[in-house]
């Protein structure tokens, strides 16, 4: 069999991974060295610096926990380091995660006799492009020539899809709840062709939760059984809790198939000093009472999904369960109910992503054997074909290297059942010819070539397999990737969904002087990934940084940028910037980290924000804005929970630190909202009155000319208010106040009652003897009747005054528009 | 907001255009369409290297080629394209000329007298060696297999 | 005996002065009057340094003379061994050294010295290690000399747009420097003619000192400008009042002279020289030789009228196929070629267009074809009015068009002209914001790229302002007043840039004027009177 193909999917899980192969027929689970499906994805390093890893890793887990990681694909792109104390070293995460391929890949070898040099290894649908890089890492670190990375949920309905027996189209929906993460995904076939129609997610839900939520009861029943009240927050109790929460696992597990379960601890529960007596059972009723809350927030975000995509629940075809906690049957019931729609059954939720993976390698064709030397001596033909396709008459393109080409050649499949036409030659050597395919089979096709006398030629390669099926046309990008402008908007130049390979060029302006040999003169172009309109509120992941002293003339703001991106499957993304002013080339992106969630910094945005809210509370009360005071209160719960992630995140869960920052940065956007709701109505009053004073003012002491304007600019202002332009009615408000202003010290007294309110305001003054000192040479002034001088020190008052400094800063430090 | 607009993209990267079809064309002919020509540039095949538009033929590439065909898969997008392409490739009549000098080229139409090229060398300026600069690399160019 | 050296210097310095006021009045007769009057000094000047030598070789006192003749070179043929040796030779060392020379003779300001060595710097490759040098003969403040010298580097990297910049920038400064502005007349008509911009080399030769160059003695002139134009257009002036009475901005040279000669004649002026005029201009000009064809050229366009303008093309015929595909044909014609015509043409297409049910009606059906969510087709005409708009609006944008006046209509270009003015001044508002926000945190750069910042601003101030017109301007205006105003005073107060702020408020200024904003004119009136401190 050593002439099949072999493509070789894996599936790099937060809590367990997998691997399965695909040989143009069939699809085939790799069993790890233990004889399991799945291999946990826990690596540890003993004193000698050896390598553990997967099940014989996790079960030491409990025992030594300081020199053993999990979860460590959340910490992916953070570039975060773990130490691991008895060997003395620390690792970074995509190097515990190449110590998991390694194992899944040598599984492979032992099973099939090929070490695969090129895979695909899936990600969530929500990674970002740090996360992605670092899994590109990690595979290479393993050793692999080649990956591309595929989205799991993509990769989960490829694999159900392939299995089906219906080919009829229809809309999916594929919900993985994994460890640590939950993806909803709608997906369309038709045509045999795979298209994500929708995705959404929590990137913070999943079995762990549920563990949570059981270790929390039963630490709750250790209290009450008198014991101690363990608390999360509380590091001494973190041991405790951990040796709770493994049982607790164990004990969800296995209620998967039993109704009752007995809670067994793999060490004794010491706290403090004393060790605690345990004995507790749990029954497959608690656990669902347990678990449903979590199963109900799923499902909200399946039924925002449905809804964003114009779906009615009980119109999805079937849903595809993914992921450990899948298993449980309450799960199941209550999602199949929920959604009113059939589940798919015969699939293997904890192994399905991965052989999806394997199907997609052959789409792309990536078959995990070494490259073969070219052996035979016929006509050497490149070949373009779809390895997998979805259509039963695809294209054939073809190619003949060097001089001398044949004159025509036929396609024959090898099973006799079909035979093309000849198909010409043209005189680039090239030659386009459809072929027909089996369904749902692997087709071989022979090459015949003749020359022009009709002789028969050898062609290299004499053959090569189409597989129908099931396919994705191009893996799309998952989020959004722009660049931050100095507005903090977002010029995209990739939208989530655009086929991958991708790359675009846009012209920017800059809005900064970079100065010439000046280290510190530094213009950046922020490279971001997200969907929000706002440019600080989505993941900076890269900056391309124009310095000072790396330009040898100065770049005048205004100057043009030609910025390109070019983004890979294997989630690399590069960017050039050229810049015709001074013909230079800028390409050294600073790519960046997931930034690292310190909790002291999480408390403080945290207080910002409920300073903030409560301020816009007050104001919306005052002005009875009752849409916005709705609003507010819904905040106010996601700021309780982001309370309690940021307690957690103190206690040392760098994961809850995580999830913390998403939720403040959620409500930044929300309040940033309401802001607009609650600032619309104040400026429209203030235009109003603006315009009520500038009408009087103008109207006495304004000159012809500048009465005529004032009519335009209340035309405009009228304009600006019913189209809810808030920029251009400042605009036009600011022109009308310095009309207004014009006018108004035309009159004599204008600047006896102008002195009068500064003096009044006297305490605010920045310098209060002067202050003091010009109030009295106002005086004096008023007295002598002097306009002049008092116009003098008027001016001379309002410097003292404060100005509020204006928060201008905002999107990353953007130097382009 | 910036200006990375070019405002000729919209009409000249047309799916349709892109791809060489007709705005009827059925989702299996897009699919089958866009894996001929991915693998015709792939392979450096002339045929394959432009493609027509309403303003002179364009160079397609894998990108058009893969960024057409997904936007012709998205019923939403697919209906704007189509609107877009309701005239068809073909070129506007008479061609980009046909409009120049409407109204407004009063002062444009006698047009200014020649310019004495190269007077700031002659001048003696600009810099002491003229260094001739590298033409830029075509990058839209694909690379063969 | 001083006395009577000095009163030949005088001479000859009073006679080409003269001259060259007499060229650009057009007065040949005065010219010759006034060159002869030099040449007399010149030659009572030669004679007279001759006759001293004589005088000492007669004593037999060669020490004497040998010092008297290398003092009367250093004298008399100082600017040209510098002109024609230390700077084609890259010496900037000498030439700053020699160029100094005239500072203790207290005759010219040492900026001079300084703009003479970064000609000779730019002339030896800009080495960088003459760097430390030349950052330690830098003045402590920015003046017009250095603006110059920076445009002269500027044009030795070969940066024609940065050179361009800081040499016109000269016109808003109010030092004479006069070898300065010479220096930047020449290099700007030279790349005039390189462009074959005539026009702007006839413009340049007529232009008169700015409102700050002077702003107190010519405010009333200039503002009385201004009254007449918003009064009628047609009052304005180029040679207002205030040409009588100011200097020119660019004093002429040998060389402006010839090439706005040849502007003139090439363009057919009315006031080009005559054919003997345009000999003389020529015989005064440097490289004759090089410029040889070019008053042939000038010689021979007196004679050629122009040519006639090209007829007008018949618009476009209707595309078959109904209003949607002629709306594209027209719109994609629009697109390659922008100007206003095309670009209303287009937008009256759409307008018939996307009012037109029938193919409204198709699209619904097509939209159901296809499987389309139950919103697609009125999304997707949407979409298609949003992109004709964004479309339009760009190319008005990216071709610098006028935008039609805002006329409160609907209809596509409308539209379009609103989104472009929302986008020029939310570009402007942008830019202004950084620099405002820089000046309110006080991070400086170096004076020349605060002003190489100014005239960026500056730039694209004018820009929007000449695409939207005065009603855009007036709503530019009062954000740039209160950002620059802050830049100008930082500047002035707590940088002593005078030179550079007070050319900031002198522009302001004229905004102001051109704005009708009472307080604004009244603020940089008075800052632009205040003097910049000497160097
Ligand atoms: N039979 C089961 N019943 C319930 N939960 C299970 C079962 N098997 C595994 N789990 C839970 O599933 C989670 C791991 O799921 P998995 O899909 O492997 O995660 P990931 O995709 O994040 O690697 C763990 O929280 C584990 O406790
Ligand atoms: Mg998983």
């Amino acid at each position: 069999m050593a002439d099949r193909p072999l493509y070789a999917g894996f599936d790099l899980g937060t809590s367990n991974s997998a691997a399965a192969t695909f040989d143009g027929e069939r699809t085939q689970v790799i069993r790890n060295a233990q004889g399991g499906a799945v291999t946990p994805s826990v690596v540890r390093l003993d004193k000698q610096g050896r390598v553990t890893v997967g099940q014989r890793a996790r079960r030491l887990l409990d025992q030594d926990p300081e020199n053993t990681a999990t979860e460590f694909k959340r910490l992916m792109g953070t570039g975060k380091d773990l130490p691991f104390p008895a060997a003395g070293v620390t690792r970074k995460p995509e190097e515990l995660s190449a110590e998991i391929l390694k194992a899944l890949r040598s599984d492979v070898a032992d099973q099939s006799g090929v070490t695969v040099q090129r895979a695909v290894i899936s990600v969530p649908a929500l990674f970002e492009l740090p996360q992605s890089a670092a899994t590109s890492e990690a595979a290479r670190l393993a050793g692999f020539e080649r990956v591309e990375l595929l989205q799991e949920p993509i990769a989960s309905a490829l694999a159900a899809g392939w299995r089906a027996d219906d080919d009829g189209g229809g809309t999916w929906l594929v919900y993985d709840l994994g460890g640590g993460t939950f993806d909803a995904s709608l997906l369309e076939t038709r045509d045999g062709l795979l298209r994500v129609v929708a995705h959404d997610g929590d990137n913070f839900l999943g079995g762990r939760d549920l563990d949570w939520a059981i270790t929390e009861r039963l630490a709750a029943r250790l209290a009450d059984a008198g014991g101690v009240r363990l608390e999360r927050r509380d590091p001494a109790h973190a041991a405790a809790l951990r040796v709770l929460r493994a049982a607790a696992e164990d004990a969800k597990i296995e209620l998967s198939r039993t109704a009752q379960a007995q809670v067994t601890l793999a060490q004794p529960l010491v706290v403090g000093g004393v060790e605690l007596e345990v004995d507790l059972t749990l029954s497959r009723a608690e656990i669902e009472a347990l678990t449903a809350p979590l199963i109900d927030r799923s499902l909200e975000v399946c039924l925002r999904l449905l809804a964003a995509g114009g779906l009615a629940p009980g119109r999805l075809t079937k849903i595809v369960l993914v992921g450990g906690p899948t298993l449980m049957p309450a799960l199941r019931a209550r999602v199949a109910a929920r959604l009113e729609a059939p589940i798919a059954e015969g699939l293997d939720p904890m192994t399905l992503v991965a052989q999806g993976a394997a199907l997609y390698a052959a789409t792309a064709g990536l078959d995990g054997r070494a490259a073969p030397a070219a052996r035979g001596s016929g006509k050497k033909v490149w070949l373009q074909y779809p390895p997998v396709s979805a259509d039963l008459t695809p294209h054939v393109v073809g190619r003949f290297v060097g001089a001398d080409p044949p004159a025509r050649v036929t396609l024959a499949r090898a099973d006799g059942g079909w035979s093309g036409p000849p198909a010409a030659i043209g005189p680039d050597g090239g030659f386009v010819t459809m072929v027909s395919l089996v369904p749902r089979a692997a087709s071989t096709f022979q090459i015949g070539a003749v020359d022009a006398a009709g002789a028969t030629l050898d062609v290299e390669p004499p053959s090569f397999t189409i597989v129908q099926g099931l396919t994705i046309a191009d893996p799309p990008l998952s989020r959004t990737i722009g660049v931050a402008l100095a507005n903090d908007h977002v010029q995209v130049y990739f939208e989530r969904g655009a086929p991958l390979p991708s790359r675009r060029t846009f012209v920017h302006t800059t809005v900064e002087t970079v100065a010439a040999g000046t280290a510190d003169s530094v213009l950046r172009i922020p490279i971001v990934q997200g969907e929000l309109e706002h440019a600080h509120l989505c993941r900076l992941v890269g900056t391309l940084e124009l310095r000072g002293d790396s330009v040898d003339r100065t770049v005048p703001l205004g100057s043009k940028v030609e910025l390109t991106i070019e983004l890979d499957r294997a989630g690399c993304l590069t960017a050039r910037a050229f810049l015709p002013a001074i013909d230079q080339v800028f390409e050294q992106v600073a790519h960046l980290l997931v930034p690292d969630a310190a909790p002291a910094a999480l408390d403080a945005a945290l207080a910002d924000q409920r300073r903030h809210l409560s301020q816009m509370r007050t104001e919306a009360f005052r002005h009875g804005l009752t849409q916005v005071i709705e609003k507010l209160g819904t905040l106010e719960s996601q700021l309780a929970q982001a309370e309690r992630d940021i307690d957690a995140a103190h206690g040392g869960d760098a994961d809850a630190a995580q999830k913390a920052r998403r939720t403040l940065l959620e409500i930044d956007v929300a309040l940033a909202d309401a802001d607009l709701a609650r600032k619309w109505p104040e400026l429209t009053d203030e235009a109003r009155w603006a315009g009520v004073a500038a009408v009087s003012t103008v109207g006495a002491f304004g000159t012809d000319a500048e009465r005529k304007l004032l009519d335009e600019v209340m035309a405009a202002l009228d304009r600006a208010m019913t189209a809810r332009d808030p920029a251009e009615l400042g605009r036009q408000l600011r022109l009308l106040r310095r009309l207004t202003n014009a006018a108004y010290f035309r009159d004599p007294g204008a600047w006896e009652r102008q002195f009068e309110m500064v003096a009044s305001d006297l305490g605010s003054a920045t310098d209060l003897p002067r202050a003091k000192q010009l109030v009295d040479d106002g005086n004096a002034a008023i007295a002598a009747g002097d306009t002049p001088r008092l116009r003098r020190i008027v001016n001379a008052l309002w410097e003292l005054m404060p100005v509020d400094a204006q928060e201008r800063r905002k999107s990353f430090d953007s130097g382009v528009r | 907001m910036s200006d990375p607009h070019d405002a000729a993209e919209r009409v000249a990267d047309n799916p349709f255009f892109v791809l060489g079809l007709p705005p009827d064309a059925a989702a299996r002919d897009v699919e089958r369409e866009a894996q001929k020509l991915i693998g015709m540039l792939e392979l450096g095949l002339a045929e394959a290297m432009t493609y027509a538009t309403p303003l002179g033929p364009r160079p397609r590439t894998t990108e058009r080629v893969r960024a057409a065909a997904a936007v012709l898969r998205d019923p939403r997008r697919r209906l704007v394209a189509e609107l877009w392409a309701a005239r068809g490739p073909a070129a506007v009549t008479g061609g980009p000329a046909a409009v120049t000098g409407g109204s407004d080229a009063g002062a444009a139409a006698s047009p200014s007298p020649a310019g004495w090229v190269g007077a700031l060398a002659i001048g003696g300026w600009g810099p002491r060696r003229h260094p001739r600069l590298q033409p830029r690399p075509d990058d839209d160019r694909e690379g063969h297999t | 005996m001083a006395r009577l050296v000095g009163q030949v210097w005088l001479l000859i310095a009073f006679g080409r002065r003269h001259a060259w006021r007499a060229r650009r009045d057009h007065r040949t007769g005065a010219f010759l009057a006034y060159t002869a009057v030099a040449a007399v000094g010149d030659v009572v000047a030669l004679v007279w340094s001759l006759s001293l030598l004589w005088f000492l070789i007669g004593l037999g006192e060669w020490l004497p003379a040998m010092i008297a003749t290398g003092l009367l070179a250093a004298l008399m043929m100082r600017r040209v061994v510098i002109e024609h040796v230390t700077i084609p030779l890259g010496l900037f060392r000498v030439t700053h050294t020699l160029a100094e020379l005239d500072r203790a003779l207290g005759r010219e300001p040492l900026g001079a010295a300084r703009l003479a060595a970064a000609r000779a710097l730019a002339k030896a490759g800009l080495p960088a290690t003459a760097l430390p040098w030349w950052q330690s003969v830098q003045a402590a403040r920015l003046g017009a000399f250095d603006v110059a010298a920076h445009a002269v580097l500027a044009d030795g990297k070969d940066d024609r747009p940065g050179a361009r910049a800081l040499f016109e920038s000269l016109a808003l400064l109010r030092e004479p420097a006069p070898q300065a502005r010479e220096l930047a007349a020449e290099w700007l008509a030279l790349d005039d003619a390189d462009a074959g911009r005539w026009q702007a080399i006839v413009d340049r030769g007529a232009a008169v000192a700015r409102p700050g160059r002077g702003a107190h003695r010519r405010r009333a002139a200039i503002e009385a400008d201004h009254t007449t134009n918003a009064n009628g257009p047609a009052a304005a002036s180029p040679r207002g009042a205030a040409a009588t009475a100011g200097e020119m901005l660019w004093p002429a040279t040998g060389l402006t002279f010839f090439l706005e000669g040849v502007a003139g004649r090439l363009l057919g002026r009315p006031d080009a020289p005559s054919q003997l005029g345009m000999w003389l201009r020529w015989l005064e000009a440097p490289r004759r030789r090089a410029t040889w064809w070019l008053l042939q050229r000038a010689l021979a366009a007196g004679t050629v009228t122009p040519p006639a303008p090209r007829p007008r093309p018949a618009p476009m015929a209707a595309d078959g196929g109904g209003p949607l595909p002629h709306a594209i044909a027209v719109h994609t014609a629009a697109l390659a070629t922008p100007t206003a015509a095309s670009l209303t043409m287009a937008t009256t297409a759409w307008d018939a267009a996307l009012t037109d049910a029938g193919w409204r009606t198709a699209i619904a059906l097509r939209a159901i074809t296809l499987g389309a969510r139950a919103d697609a087709a009125s999304h997707a005409v949407d979409e298609l009015r949003a992109q004709v708009i964004s479309d339009v609006a760009h190319a008005m944008l990216a071709a610098g068009l006028p935008l039609p006046p805002d006329a409160r209509e609907t209809g596509i270009l409308a539209a379009a002209a609103a989104r472009a003015r929302a986008e020029l001044l939310a570009r402007l508002e942008l830019t202004l914001e950084r620099i405002g926000g820089r000046v309110h945190e006080r991070t400086p750069l170096a004076p020349i790229d605060e002003w190489r910042s100014f005239l960026a601003v500056r730039a694209a101030y004018t820009e929007a302002a000449r695409q939207g017109g005065v009603e855009l301007e007036r709503l530019a205006f009062p954000h740039a007043h209160t950002e620059l105003t802050a830049w100008t005073v930082w500047m002035w107060n707590d940088r002593g840039e005078h030179a550079i702020s007070h050319g900031m408020t002198s522009w302001l200024y004229e905004r102001a004027l051109a704005v009708g904003d009472a307080q604004a004119i009244e603020l940089h009136g008075k800052n632009a009177q205040l003097e910049p401190s000497a160097e």
